[in-house]
């Protein structure tokens, strides 16, 4: 139930403030039952920026949700299949429109109230009425949500949503979020939350750390640790060092370029692939707004383009090989959902052949060695942009810009800030952008972003066609698999609307970057990916980690960190202001008592000369 | 007196009026970057904009901010939906102390070491602390905050790596443990400045009329450099300390970037990401503030420090 937000914007560090927010006052779950009092600590460079399902956008804040709270319906680890969380069981109509879902009757509310359909009813409700912006997707499509009894709840939709039984929504306590009308919502801090999870927020320390402690009587069992800390970085380096000293157990995003430095057989590396992806974006130009060249309008100028393009370079130079070279555009987290261009249908990089289909095409080269339109005029030289929120567009751009000199076409290139580069993409002034995308698990939204309706049409409407790409047997796919309820039918739908994409080339996807995580082997067992083999350890879609981690026994009695082993100490928060206090007076003392000293021993000094 | 002041409170208000704008010349779209890549309806981000009050005219816009600021209102961040007041409250703290302790810090130990190696001009304490002086005020403050990390935090691991304190709750020692490797960074970065200043400025005064008079007059040499030489030469030292007593409140970025300390910094880069307008304008206006504030202090002070400036 993670969604992403592009690339640049998930590595936004969310650094921040300074006091620790008061929580955990209510009853915390104290530390018994199955768990142990072992206490894993996670290193990561993005705080939370708010604890409200409803306000928060950060990754980190997911993290915390998906250990709080429970949905219908979760993602299983290994092939993100539909697995039993609130529902035990579901069913749908006939005609797909309308689902069954069996409720747990044994769930508890941390503060002791019993979780039941209608709190289940209420959150999508609300979701959908509100427009939750975080959850709206998901729930936009119901007709009517109900609950016939305490442990049932059904929902309708209009036509048939293949994405069902998955309803990523969390649910939440309506005793709590009733005393938050549609005004308020927002900006309601939820720090002391009341969860169903199998962790809960016990401290936040608001830019520093935040702590979750096990949920002892959490229907699933309680989880093997007593105590998930995450600890923020302001830096990769620290990171790195922080994980090598035993100061933290696992760390996630890592930059891929320290990964020599973690190498040790106590540490075990993981190259997640999230589904994030990285293209060469041209303006193919349909749509009301918008002056790209006309000559990426041609299929072929934008297939000769594909072919120029070395993304096996790319992926060793420019990523040092923590990368896939690109397919079609990738739609989903979960592998199955992604096309694998066949061999003959692929753009081998080729000069020579790109050169010879722009030849062939009329796109003569003019004196000084650029083409031009194959009527004389308007030489190709494209407006090139890239967003400087990750350095390694700048490096990827001027590989493509070598790359594109060789077959004629010139390029101005131009580095912008994202929020500089958002309304130029949506007003269609260029014509190349690098640029990445991280789908969801449900293929269907990156899908519709290059369907004609996501076409601009006044710059500012929201709408995400930043190719400006239209096209009718797409848009017809797209339609199609939204509906299909026959797995297989709508893989293959999805598959053929992404080789219309590959051929058609309005994007050229780059590569797939990984992302680094790391854990401490010698400290802690049972991290398991999501989805098997490609995927993350943690910061993953439901995060199956945390209930099965536990902390490897020593044989040795005990390495030189403490976080393993260590009790887990009451926290004694709010003393960082005394602190503080106290600090400086010892600062001022110090200081005040050195220059005394270092002018009492100079006027010795000077009297024995 | 009564001019400086109104001249500090015209600084203040042309400070609000250039924040505002400055950070929307740059056009950008901060309902758009919260939700970028996230399937989000018009209505909803529209509905977003009319809250935040992104719909209104610039003119408008600026006439709420302008009112709501006067009475005190910073205004609610984008990002966390949590006032700015608080917001920049919460992270005040550890800025403050971590850079003001190092203020206070590189100022002493510049100030010491400028006096002592103008005083003995030309011997191997001169020259080796103005060489110091060059090589740290020079080289980049992160660049040595990396340094210091490699060394004591991977190397010895007789520090931490970051962060302010350990979340087991170490306490007092804990945080000053913390303390040690940004506030080292900062101090060895920053005390180069006011030794080169106070050696220069001393060595102005070595030879003026009035220190011949007071060694003639038998005075012992510490004397005639506390009494008569320093006071004359400490001015420019002042100036540059109050300059820096300004910048405490901006903090360090790279800094506090190195050693992931949660300080005003690393919140005004963050917030320059979204951009959270009502953020960098409450930010700037608390650091601007602060340095027309020393500014002021300054001038004021200036008359006593020296009799000749007037302050009236």
């Amino acid at each position: 139930m993670r969604f992403r937000r592009v690339v640049g914007a998930a590595l936004a560090v969310g650094i921040m403030a300074g006091a620790t927010i008061a929580v955990g006052s209510g009853p915390a779950p104290a530390a018994s039952g199955g768990s142990s009092d072992a206490v894993l600590t996670v290193g990561t460079k993005q705080d939370v920026d708010s604890m409200n399902p409803v306000a928060g956008v950060l990754l980190s804040s997911y993290e915390v949700w998906n250990m709080q709270y429970n949905v219908l319906v979760n993602f299983k680890a290994d092939d993100l299949a539909p697995v039993p969380d609130i529902a035990t069981s579901w069913s749908a109509s006939p005609d797909g429109t309308t689902w069954t879902y069996k409720l747990r009757t044994d769930m508890q509310w941390s503060d002791g109230e019993a979780l039941t359909a209608d709190d289940v009813v209420y959150t999508l409700t609300r979701a959908r009425d509100e427009e939750w912006a975080n959850f709206y997707p998901f729930v936009s499509g119901f007709t009517d949500i109900t609950a016939p009894d305490a442990s049932t709840v059904v929902v309708t939709s209009a036509e048939p949503n293949p994405n069902l039984p998955f309803i990523p929504v969390y649910i939440l306590p309506e005793h709590v979020w009733k005393k938050y009308d549609k005004k308020q919502v927002a900006s309601f801090p939820n720090t002391n939350p009341v969860t169903s999870g199998p962790f809960r927020l016990t401290q936040w320390d608001k830019g520093s750390f935040w702590e979750m402690t096990a949920n002892p009587d959490y229907y699933a069992g309680a989880p093997k640790v007593g105590t998930v800390r995450f600890r923020v970085f302001g830096n990769d380096e620290a990171m790195a060092g922080a994980l090598r000293n035993g100061e933290v157990d696992a760390v996630h995003d890592l930059n891929p370029q320290l990964e020599s430095t973690i190498d040790g057989s106590n540490i075990t590396p993981v190259e997640a692939l999230d589904g994030t992806f990285t293209q060469l974006t041209m303006n193919t130009g349909s749509g009301p707004v918008g002056n790209g060249h006309p000559a990426l309008e041609d299929p072929r100028v934008r297939q000769a383009i594909a072919h120029a393009i070395d993304k096996e370079e790319l992926v060793s130079k420019v990523l040092k090989g923590l990368g896939q070279p690109g397919q079609s555009v990738g739609v989903s987290v979960d592998p199955k959902y992604n096309l694998t261009v066949p061999a003959d249908k692929t753009y081998n990089f080729d000069i020579a052949q790109a050169n010879s289909i722009l030849d062939q095409a009329g796109y003569a080269k003019g004196s000084n060695g650029i083409r031009t339109m194959p009527d004389g005029t308007d030489p190709l030289k494209f407006r090139f942009y890239y967003p400087t929120s990750n350095s390694v567009y700048a490096r990827d751009v001027e590989f493509i810009s070598k790359w594109l000199d060789q077959i004629g076409i010139a390029t101005e290139v131009t580095a912008k800030s994202e929020d500089e580069l958002t309304p130029i993409e949506n007003t269609g002034k260029f014509d190349l952008v690098v640029w990445s995308w991280t789908p969801y698990v449900d293929p269907s939204p990156q899908l519709s972003y290059l369907t004609c309706g996501q076409v601009p049409e006044t710059g500012d409407d929201g709408r995400y066609n930043d190719a400006f790409w239209c096209n009718q047997e797409y848009d017809a796919l797209y339609e199609s698999q939204r509906v299909e309820l026959d797995p297989a039918q709508r893989i293959a739908q999805i598959k053929e609307a992404q080789q219309i994409l590959y051929t058609e080339a309005p994007y050229v996807v780059l590569y797939k970057p990984v992302t680094l995580q790391a854990y401490r082997n010698d400290r802690f067992t049972g991290f398991v990916k999501q989805p098997a083999d490609t995927g993350p350890v943690i910061y993953s879609q439901s995060d199956p980690s945390y209930l099965l981690v536990e902390p490897v026994v020593s044989t040795s009695g005990g390495g030189s960190g403490d976080s393993a082993s260590g009790a887990n100490d009451s926290d004694d928060g709010g003393s960082s202001s005394t602190g503080i206090i106290i600090g400086l007076i010892v600062a001022v003392i110090v200081i005040g008592g050195g220059g005394y000293l270092i002018a009492r021993r100079s006027r010795t000094a000077d009297e024995r000369e | 007196m009564a001019r400086r002041v109104f001249a500090a409170l015209l600084s203040l208000i042309f400070v609000l009026t250039l924040n505002f704008f400055l950070f929307r010349v740059v056009k950008s779209d901060p309902v758009g970057s919260l939700f970028r890549g996230r399937n989000v309806s018009p209505e909803a981000k529209d509905r977003l904009r009319t809250e935040f009050g992104l719909d209104k005219s610039l003119p408008a816009q600026f006439t709420a901010y302008m009112g709501q600021t006067l009475r005190g209102n910073l205004g609610v961040s984008y990002a966390t939906r949590r006032s700015v007041g608080s917001e920049i409250l919460d992270k005040l703290g550890p800025t403050l102390v971590l850079v003001g302790i190092s203020t206070l810090l590189s100022a002493a130990i510049g100030v010491l070491m400028g006096i002592k190696a103008a005083w003995q001009r030309n011997s191997s304490f001169d020259r080796g602390s103005t060489a110091a002086s060059m090589l740290t005020y020079a080289a980049p403050d992160f660049y040595i905050g990396i340094l210091l990390l490699a060394i004591f935090a991977f190397w010895l691991r007789w520090l931490p790596t970051g962060g302010i304190e350990n979340p087991d709750g170490g306490g007092l020692f804990d945080q000053a443990k913390h303390l040690i490797l940004p506030c080292v960074t900062l101090t060895l970065g920053y005390f180069g400045e006011y030794a080169i200043i106070m050696r220069s400025s001393l060595l102005e005064v070595v030879n003026e009329d009035y220190l011949v008079t007071a060694r003639a007059k038998g005075l012992r040499d510490a004397l005639v450099r506390r009494r008569h030489a320093v006071p004359n030469a400490v001015l420019p030292v002042v100036t540059l300390f109050a300059i820096n007593l300004g910048f405490v409140l901006s903090g360090s970025i790279a800094v506090e970037t190195v050693f992931s300390w949660p300080g005003l910094g690393l919140a005004t880069s963050d917030a320059l990401r979204g951009p959270d307008y009502p953020m960098l304008q409450g930010l700037f206006l608390v650091f601007s503030g602060a340095i027309i504030l020393t500014n002021l202090a300054t001038d004021l002070i200036y008359g006593y420090l020296d009799p000749r400036v007037s302050t009236s």
